[in-house]
């Protein structure tokens, strides 16, 4: 573990101030000029960004922290599905930043991080300014692969919307379902592992499923063409799906053909080994990599995901660069909100240690993702991690699991009740 | 004491650390620390364990009590949703120490 910590010198802050002049957005930037204690710049204001930044101010206010978005406001992904169901307003699922500036006293920049420099320590914000660091945090969530479907890029996204970055495509999507007519046929296509959020795909056929019911529409088809012979709470979504949702959802998976390989948004043609469908809705989630600073600033690998080592989330590539969330790659970890929220923690904790020079504690990381596939009535899987000898985090044997089969309606009811209890407390530490 | 903690991955890993760190910044080889632990279970329960929403707040309450419904909890003696798929593989040092810290949040 690095431990090159130690403050920013005078020279750095002299050429910082000095570029910012040049740039004219002293103003806006007068907060990180001033500031005297370490200085971490966060990049990505989403689960894993936001987390980490408020508690680094909640363990130690004295550090400066800068916290890099280029969005006004955050869309969550976890239960946008909830809003394509009709179970959630999508004003409900929108979050604001104002507590993490005026509560917490973090210096927010509504800017993208153009270029990250790890040798220097620096970040290059999109407006042109560079803002030196002593430790960098990447939380900048998933970079979608245009064309690794070939046909699906970002024009055709508009027509078929992968809804996997929540915002306007989660309204795109709540659009094109409210207009399906009875009779068409929708088709989502799943992606393989890794990729944001894996049991997403099938909750998501579920929620479109509970708006078709609850809108008469009967003999409206959803085919999940899936890259994968299995998926997370597979037996928990399978017997559920014809008790809710009798002929409606089916699942084709990768051995059936059911890995898409290429899309036409002209015919709305969705071809897969097993075929080439016509859809009225066409769902699709493309295969994905981290967000495109982390590639930028040489932390992912070559499979385009990023190594850290458990312990305070460091890059194995770049030390003083932290990543978070969906763009790292954390052993048995999955891409979850949830996730992201625990790494967020411990890498805080770790990162306000290594600042001030103390050594960062071992941790202990946990998940706990709810799906919902009908209105009081929702699963869950759960696990704890630690990190294990071979510098990757790993599932502490006999903990976690999914909720069992063949329980009464009592005990989904319950996880359906704690599923919004989890969004209620995890919003609260992001952005209370 | 963490030896219930044992991890499972590749190969079966057990971790025998000799004593839990008191400091939150105590040295490497000695376990997670509460703290460490304890801020997962904010994530459902809330900051500080004070829940904002459905599930239960935690905070403030007795060490004894919590300590007594947790091992229940991991023991099968108490129904519950996910706190024992949770809580399983923790120790009874472990368990009073997560009490103790929740119980002294305010």
């Amino acid at each position: 573990m690095t431990k090159k910590n130690g403050l920013r010198t005078g020279l750095a802050r002299r050429t910082f101030l000095t570029a910012l002049g040049a740039v004219g957005v002293m103003p806006l930037l007068s907060t990180y000029a001033k500031a005297s204690g370490p200085r971490v710049i966060v990049v990505g204001a989403g689960f894993g960004g936001a987390t980490c930044a408020k508690y680094i101010k909640m363990l130690d206010p004295g550090i400066d922290v800068t916290l890099i978005e280029r969005s006004d406001s955050y869309t969550t992904c976890p239960f946008s599905n909830l809003v394509l169901g009709g179970l959630r307003s999508f004003d409900s699922i929108v979050h604001s930043y104002q507590a993490l500036k005026s509560h917490w006293g973090i210096n927010l920049i509504h800017d993208t991080a153009a270029a990250v420099d790890g040798q220097a320590r620096t970040v290059t914000l999109g407006s042109g300014p560079t803002l030196p660091y002593d430790r960098l945090i990447l939380s900048p969530g998933i970079e979608l692969l245009w064309n690794a479907i070939p046909g699906y890029d970002e024009a055709a996204a508009e027509i078929m919307p992968h809804g996997w970055k929540a915002g306007p495509q989660t309204l795109l999507l709540q659009k094109q379902l409210a207009a399906i007519e009875d009779g068409a046929l929708i088709v989502i296509a799943a992606p393989d592992n890794p990729y944001r959020c894996p049991p997403a795909p099938y909750e998501r056929a579920s929620m479109m499923a509970h708006h078709l019911k609850m809108s008469g529409k009967s003999r409206v088809k959803i085919m999940i063409l899936d890259a994968k012979d299995k998926f997370t709470k597979q037996d928990l979504f399978l017997q559920a799906w014809p008790r809710f949702y009798p002929g409606v959802i089916e699942w084709v998976s990768g051995s059936q053909g059911g890995e898409v390989t290429a899309v036409d948004p002209k015919s709305m043609t969705v071809t897969a080994k097993a075929g080439s469908f016509k859809a009225a809705l066409a769902n699709i989630v493309p295969p994905q990599s981290a967000g495109q600073i982390a590639i930028q600033a040489g932390v992912a690998k070559i499979d385009g995901w990023c190594e850290i080592e458990p312990w305070a989330m460091e890059s194995k590539n770049v030390p003083g660069i932290h990543v978070i969330g969906d763009a790292c790659m954390p052993g048995a970890m999955p891409k979850s909100g949830f996730a992201a929220n625990s790494q967020a923690k411990n890498c805080a904790a770790a990162v306000a240690a290594l600042v001030r020079n103390r050594k960062p504690t071992e941790p202990v990381f946990m998940n706990t993702c709810y799906s919902t596939i009908a209105p009081n009535y929702a699963v869950s899987v759960v696990e704890v991690f630690r990190a294990a000898t071979n510098g990757v985090i790993a599932v502490v044997m006999g903990s976690g699991g999914q909720s069992p089969m063949n329980v009464p309606d009592s005990f989904r009811s319950a996880e359906y009740d704690y599923a919004q209890g989890w969004y209620d407390s995890t919003m609260q530490e992001m952005f209370g | 004491m963490i030896k219930g903690l044992s991890i499972v991955f590749t190969v079966v890993l057990v971790f025998s650390s000799a004593a839990r760190a008191e400091d939150p910044q105590g040295p490497e080889g000695q376990g997670p620390t509460t703290e460490s632990i304890a801020r997962n279970c904010t994530g459902c329960h809330g900051v500080d364990g004070k829940s904002p929403g459905s599930i239960p707040t935690i905070y403030g309450k007795s060490a004894d009590w919590m300590t007594e419904r947790l091992k229940e909890f991991r023991d099968g003696k108490r129904d519950s949703t996910i706190m024992q798929r949770i809580i399983k593989p923790f120790a009874d040092s472990d368990i009073q120490a997560i009490a103790k810290y929740f119980a002294t949040r305010k």
